[in-house]
């Protein structure tokens, strides 16, 4: 009975966490105009660059994928990085400014505390975004080319962002060794857009490149998602979610024991 | 003699910038090198769509060399030298003006020039050896790419003040300003020939990115004095509209009365 009120309760304050976002996220409309806009700036270059291509190639199918197919899978890849928080930086900020004494001394667990805020945060932008963008791209090329892919994509979404978390929370954490973590974001950042597939799908890299980033997190966390919603089937919905678990629990471990190293370190001078 | 004092004034700034900056010398290199690095993975992205496509529109992997150092570079010596063009809207919704227009100086000068970036001298050194890898380092080509690196800083600066001027009128523009200056970089790092009609109208008059790259690199592939002319007009109008929108909206400014110590 007590642990079935304890865990309750523990429901109730990370579930109160991840609420708090979206209050912060709906009260500042500006944040969605802005959301909007980028999105639909993106999807417009990224409709001018592949209709040309797909003009100057005089062809309606690259590497087994139409126009339809590329601007839609682009549209959930930038819903995956464009959706996410600045969590490195907001934990580097603290651990720089000393604010994550007060974090320490709430009684949740410091993973579990950023995770529900940053799942908050992504849930609210991820709706906008993907409204904005799939506004966008139905009206450039028309609706989805496989509805039945939503579910699937939407699974491989939570887990990719599972993943980004936990990237973003060992780029944050480095700053208890280094006095700026912005570099360490920078070329995290670039290395996911390439071996990811962000601005090119991963099946227009040369093979072998293609079989290398296949099998890295950064693919399961832009590629993969994108990739099943334009083309479900259940071999590529089971081979992805795989990958995605294997990857998390490599991820979360590395997370853990960073943490709990990095918090012994840990020294708060006066109050 | 004034113009020479206010040089100096400007020079001092640089030197103390530099100097503060220099002071933590390893965040210093890695912000520096890092921002070298993330430019050379971003780039693989273009090596790897040539690889695959070879040309789109007339524009080649060459092509998208000299884009790229242009805008790195011309990018890079703005947040250098004018650091602040990014942070007006900032720093007029915080009241922290009062501080500039307490001394005897150019107000916008002052404020543009009291940051400078330190990644962006990543991106300016970047810029650099991008255009000695994409060959034809004659004396004449050094020329133009010197000449189209600066009118491209010049268009950053003069666009960012103009688009952080906002402040004065719609008050809390911060975030308008950012993403002003997020499209900036976007549409400049495109090949130019991929926006027509109505898209190239706006490239070059509500985000005038066409300004800091496309037109830029158009002149150095095939140069020609009315490329070279409808640059320095350009320019030349973004930054005297910059201007008037500073003054006039500086009239309207109101003095936080917050209280701080520059040090």
């Amino acid at each position: 009975m007590q642990r079935t009120l304890s865990t309750r309760m523990l429901l109730n304050r990370y579930g109160a966490l991840f609420r708090m976002p979206l209050a912060e996220n709906l009260a500042e409309v500006g944040n969605i105009v802005s959301a909007v806009l980028v999105m639909t700036m993106f999807m417009w270059v990224f409709a001018m660059l592949w209709q040309a291509v797909f003009a100057a190639q005089g062809t309606d199918l690259i590497a087994g994928l139409t126009l339809k197919h590329t601007l839609w899978y682009l549209l959930m890849a930038e819903l995956v990085v464009l959706s996410k928080p600045l969590l490195a930086e907001e934990i580097s900020d603290s651990i720089k400014t000393g604010s994550i004494a007060y974090d320490l001394m709430r009684p949740l667990d410091f993973g579990l505390f950023h995770l529900s805020r940053y799942a908050g945060h992504v849930a609210f932008r991820a709706c906008v975004n993907l409204l904005a963008g799939g506004a966008v791209v139905w009206l450039l090329v028309g609706p989805p080319p496989a509805w039945q892919g939503l579910f699937p994509a939407v699974l491989a979404l939570m887990l990719a962002w599972g993943l980004e978390f936990c990237f973003e929370a060992l780029i944050g954490l480095a700053a208890f060794w280094t006095e700026d973590i912005s570099a360490f974001r920078w070329i995290h950042q670039k290395i996911s857009f390439i071996l990811g597939g962000l601005l090119l799908p991963l099946d227009f890299y040369p093979p072998w490149l293609a079989a290398v980033a296949r099998v890295l997190p950064f693919a399961s966390i832009i590629y993969a998602p994108g990739r099943l919603f334009v083309d479900p089937d259940a071999g590529r919905l089971l081979s992805t979610l795989a990958l995605q678990l294997g990857w998390l629990v490599v991820l979360g471990f590395a997370f853990r024991l960073l943490s709990g190293r990095a918090l012994r370190r840990l020294t708060i001078n006066g109050g | 003699m004034a113009r020479k004092r206010g040089l100096g004034f400007v020079g001092a700034l640089w030197r103390v910038n530099l100097l503060s900056a220099m002071e933590y010398r390893v965040p210093f290199i890695m912000q520096l090198g890092g921002m070298m690095l993330n430019n050379v993975i971003y780039f693989a992205f273009w090596v790897l769509f040539f690889d695959r496509f070879e040309e789109v529109q007339g524009w080649t992997l060459r092509d998208m060399m000299l884009l790229f150092a242009v805008v790195a570079s011309g990018l890079g010596l703005a947040m250098m030298l004018f650091g602040n063009c990014r942070a007006i809207a900032r720093i007029v919704a915080a009241g922290d003006l009062d501080r500039y227009l307490a001394l005897p100086r150019p107000v916008l000068l002052h404020v543009l020039a009291s940051r400078s970036s330190v990644p962006s001298m990543g991106d300016f050194v970047f810029g650099l050896i991008w255009f000695v890898l994409a060959g034809d380092v004659t004396a004449a080509h050094v020329l133009r790419f010197l000449l189209a690196v600066v009118l491209s800083a010049c268009t950053f600066t003069a666009s960012l003040v103009l688009a952080n001027s906002l402040v004065f009128w719609l008050r809390r523009s911060e975030l308008l300003a950012d993403h002003f200056m997020n499209a900036m970089i976007t549409f400049s790092l495109y090949p130019g020939t991929l926006f027509d009609g109505a898209a190239r109208v706006f490239l070059f008059t509500v985000v005038p990115a066409g300004l800091t790259g496309a037109l830029p690199v158009e002149m150095l592939r095939d140069f020609n004095a009315a490329t070279l002319g409808w640059l320095c007009v350009g320019t030349a109008l973004l930054a005297a509209f910059a201007l008037l929108a500073f003054q006039v909206g500086l009239r309207r400014y109101e003095s936080g009365s917050a209280i701080v110590a520059r040090i």
